[in-house]
């Protein structure tokens, strides 16, 4: 057994196992993998807590399901690690050719600081703000000084998006890259690229912990991951989160003082971020069931397929796609589009020819809400007053608008069945951060 | 409740009949979605030897095949085709050890033995070291709620397991079972289903089948496995 692979790893080990890596490294910290109490167990890795009855298998033991993806944590084994030592070789090189905008360097200095003394921090920025450029000067001070440094974000599309930048940008540094379907085995790296899911195999490792997207799902509803992040970090060492919407949860945070927060109203081009219209259309969902197209729609498309723009338009449902395809499909007949949604074995693929412009429409659900970026898009959004549409949600899809350079400005369409508390929320905080972007 | 299988919450939705009717309730504990996921076998349409799924009536190519060598062919029952739905939820069952899994099929099955029974369910054993690493033995997990389970056979540790084998490896496989001859002797003259989870070659049904008949001339056995 390699120790460097245990530094702040935690490892799931029977008995025996135990004893011989105790005796090869004596400062291994064992403790037992779960709780035992009169009905209920307690997973030491993910604090689950599940009654005895339901978790006994045949043997006796007990195990459990929650984190079982990341492998089975059983009552008979011992979470093992060693402490943390940063021994990193090698040199370190910021290869990023990029500048950064007055805005954006200033922020870029603040996270430098942030990470330097070892705080918690907010950075509320728009999207579209350039938020991984920001970090680099920072993750490069933090990995000059020989700190142990990780990015999680909750989205695996997020962190499969990232690596190809981060690699460009720091081209002498390893990055590990971690997420549930990895086929390459873990090793021990100062850079570390991960799901929020994966902080749970860490103990104390990180210095520099960064998450992005903390508002997505499922990261803002578990107690779970929240957990893991609490653990992954060394008793000191600095914890950024980045968003584009905080949730409630995380302002509130900041409210009682344990969390520090700073704004980043302005986009790097500089122009505002696009304000939804909202079209009422009472019976779009009957219609859309009996094979028409609500009117509403109809217009919006109209004039998009005129102006030959390219569009996202989002469903709350999987079910919603295959009918709205078919009826795109008549009415729009040289319109190219095509559908996607989480599960679809070909999703990366049509997400690049959207990308290459090879299609000129996607037909999706919140899937693709945050972490892709679409050069010239505009976006409409169906049933916008459904529940999975979260303020959150509603506000990164807006966002997709606008993002580049050379196409500042776009539409965003709503179309809704009523008016929701969601769509109302989002619209405002839209023109808030507007108007403290000075518009 | 929230499906076992796709983590999504969902609605059991009970019949008129399982309102008032005095009778207890088999809920499933996997949503519809994941049921439908799922291809049952029906037994007009399967193989009369190891039970796949199949257009026409009659033996499929591999039974013929086996046929050659033991002119007494299995005559299994399949429940379910191995698809990617079956496989997937093998892998998250037997792979990663997730035991709660094993209730997935029990109303499925309890119907089904309503229909086919027999004196005596002997399902086929898990070694020693699996035992200890999974935990469990899959196949008591899966039919231990439905049918009662007689255990008499023992199985000798292989040194590769038979998933990570291909095709022609595994037929070639020696017998790895024993009978426990204490366990054995009440068996005589009883009607017996041999139980598995998954018939992939059919190489151990045919070697525990042997091992029984060898151990109790003149049973009369046939098999059941969830997937095929």
């Amino acid at each position: 057994m390699n120790c460097e692979a245990l530094f702040g790893r935690l490892e799931i080990v029977d008995q025996t196992t135990c004893k011989a890596w105790r005796d090869l490294f004596p400062e291994l910290i064992v403790q037992p993998a779960m709780l035992l109490t009169n009905t209920v167990v307690t997973c030491q890795r993910c604090q689950a807590r599940h009654s005895k009855k339901r978790v006994q298998l045949p043997s006796g033991t007990y195990y459990c399901p929650t984190c079982l993806l990341l492998g089975r944590v059983c009552s008979n084994e011992y979470l093992v690690n060693l402490p943390e030592k940063n021994c990193f070789k090698g040199p370190t090189e910021l290869t990023w050719q990029g500048t950064l905008t007055p805005a954006q360097a200033e922020a870029a200095e603040m996270i430098k600081q942030i990470f330097k003394q070892h705080r918690q921090h907010l950075l509320w920025a728009v999207t579209g703000a350039g938020k991984t450029e920001m970090l680099f000067p920072g993750l490069f001070a933090a990995l000059k000084q020989g700190k142990r440094v990780a990015i999680a974000s909750p989205r695996i599309d997020v962190c499969l998006e990232l690596l190809p930048r981060l690699q460009q940008a720091f081209a002498k540094t390893e990055i590990m890259l971690l997420y549930g379907d990895q086929p390459e085995p873990y090793h021990y790296t100062q850079f570390v690229l991960c799901t929020t899911h994966q902080l749970l195999r860490f103990y104390q490792a990180f210095d520099v912990l960064v998450i992005d997207e903390v508002d997505a799902f499922p990261f803002a509803q578990d107690q779970q991951l929240h957990f893991a992040v609490g653990q992954a970090r060394k008793k000191t060492s600095a914890c950024l989160y980045l968003t584009a919407t905080p949730g409630p949860a995380l302002l509130r945070q900041v409210s009682k003082g344990s969390l520090s927060l700073s704004y980043l109203p302005r986009r790097y081009h500089g122009h505002p971020l696009a304000l939804p219209h909202c079209h009422l259309a009472l019976r779009w969902y009957q219609q859309l069931m009996k094979g028409q197209l609500p009117s509403v729609l109809n217009h919006l498309l109209e004039d998009k397929v005129q102006r030959r723009q390219s569009f996202l338009l989002f469903v709350p449902k999987i079910a919603l796609l295959e009918p709205l395809a078919k009826l795109l499909g008549n009415n729009f007949s040289d319109l190219k589009f095509t559908t996607v949604y989480a599960a679809d074995p070909k999703r990366a693929e049509k997400v690049q020819a959207m990308r290459q412009e090879k299609l000129t429409a996607l037909l999706t659900t919140t899937i693709l809400e945050r972490g892709v970026t679409f050069k010239n898009i505009e976006v409409i959004v169906l049933g916008s007053d459904d529940g999975v549409f979260t303020m959150s949600a509603l506000v990164q899809m807006a966002g997709r608008v606008g993002r580049h350079r050379d196409y500042p400005t776009g539409r965003v369409d709503f179309i809704c069945a009523g008016y929701s508390c969601a769509m109302k929320q989002a619209s405002k905080q839209i023109k808030q951060i507007n108007k403290k972007a000075g518009f | 409740m929230r499906c076992l299988l796709c983590q999504q919450s969902f609605i059991q939705s009970l019949t008129l009949a399982d309102i008032f009717y005095f009778r207890a309730l088999t809920t499933s504990p996997i949503c519809l979605n994941c049921q439908r996921k799922f291809l049952r076998i029906r037994p007009n349409l399967a193989c009369s030897g190891c039970g796949r799924l199949q257009t026409q009536q009659g033996l499929c190519q591999d039974c013929l095949t086996w046929q050659k060598n033991y002119p007494q062919l299995l005559h299994n029952r399949a429940l379910f085709s191995y698809n990617a739905a079956m496989q997937d939820f093998f892998k998250q069952y037997k792979t990663s050890g997730d035991y709660q899994l094993s209730t997935c099929f029990t109303s499925v099955l309890g119907q089904f033995f309503k229909k086919v029974s027999a004196d005596i369910y002997v399902p086929v054993p898990t070694d020693t070291r699996s035992y200890q690493k999974r935990g469990f033995n899959p196949v008591c997990g899966i039919f231990g709620a439905v049918v009662p389970l007689y255990d008499c056979l023992n199985k000798r540790e292989l040194p590769v397991k038979q998933a990570h084998k291909n095709r022609g490896e595994r037929l070639a496989m020696a017998q790895p079972f024993q009978a426990n001859m204490d366990k054995c002797r009440p068996l005589a003259r009883k009607q017996i289903i041999l139980l598995d989870d998954v018939y992939t070659t059919g190489r151990t049904l045919f070697h525990a089948r042997d091992c029984l008949l060898k151990a109790v001339p003149g049973l009369k056995i046939t098999t059941v496995t969830l997937a095929r």
